[in-house]
């Protein structure tokens, strides 16, 4: 896969646990683990903004792009 | 969909699960009636039912009262298009339950309008078809010069036709939409 989900790597450095991000995110802890597994199609703009806004970050901090 | 989740029946589900009712009652009901009348009826009755032609009744009339090869070969006919209105409203009965569960884009719901589409185009073809098919059948046995042909193609019968089509188009259009909304669902 090209672009890769860092978010449990953010998940860890900033001490943040699963639910609480999903309860702020408006979104099931089950999504937020298959967000964090790179199982999902996309990821909408403004779940994107509130993940960053959780965890005071940039979206490159979450998403990266590995060349194949 | 939302109104379902918050606990609450939108007025569409409401009017759904009433047709819903309405479709399972009529599924039965057509071809048991149909059958009933082709059992039981006289020629008068069955020409007032429109299950024969009322044209071909004075000269079925002549014969005396309707034989039990008539009462058979008539049902068996008019059965097919009855059962092929009662598969389609069965089939609309299973995306109306679904629009009461707030499943407005499943595939059960393309599934059942496709299936109700196709019965009712099939349907309304049958009961074209039928008419000939039945009059030469019932008049077998009629005395020359008593023998029927009788054909019939009403208004009602092309637009039947035309909005079987038309409601195919809708459920092909709809299943298009269901597969977007799954796409969407992979979506966080």
């Amino acid at each position: 896969m090209a672009i890769v989900v860092t978010l449990d790597v953010m998940l860890a450095t900033r001490k943040v646990k699963s639910r609480d991000l999903a309860e702020y995110v408006g979104i099931t802890v089950a999504n937020v683990s298959l967000l964090k597994q790179g199982k999902v199609k996309g990821v909408r703009f403004d779940t994107l903004e509130r993940i960053c806004e959780f965890l005071d970050c940039q979206p490159g901090d979450v998403l990266k792009y590995v060349k194949d | 969909m939302i109104e379902a989740a918050a606990g609450g029946v939108s007025r569409e589900q409401r009017i759904s699960a009433l047709c819903a009712g309405g479709c399972a009652v009529a599924a039965v009901g057509v071809p048991v009636c149909v059958a009933a009348l082709w059992a039981f009826g006289s020629w008068e009755v069955l020409a007032l039912a429109r299950l024969i032609p009322p044209d071909i009744r004075p000269d079925m009339e002549m014969g005396g009262g309707v034989r039990t090869w008539q009462r058979v070969t008539g049902a068996a006919i008019c059965l097919v298009p009855a059962l092929l209105l009662s598969y389609g409203l069965l089939r609309a009965r299973r995306s109306l339950t679904a629009f009461v569960r707030g499943d407005f884009f499943g595939a059960d719901v393309v599934g059942g309008l496709r299936g109700y589409a196709g019965a009712m185009f099939w349907a309304a073809v049958a009961s074209v078809v039928s008419v000939p098919v039945l009059s030469v059948a019932i008049s077998f046995a009629n005395p020359p010069g008593h023998k029927e042909l009788s054909l019939d193609l009403s208004g009602a019968q092309v637009l039947n036709l035309l909005g079987a089509a038309i409601l195919w188009v809708i459920a092909s259009a709809m299943a298009r939409a269901s597969s977007i909304a799954r796409e969407n669902e992979q979506f966080v």
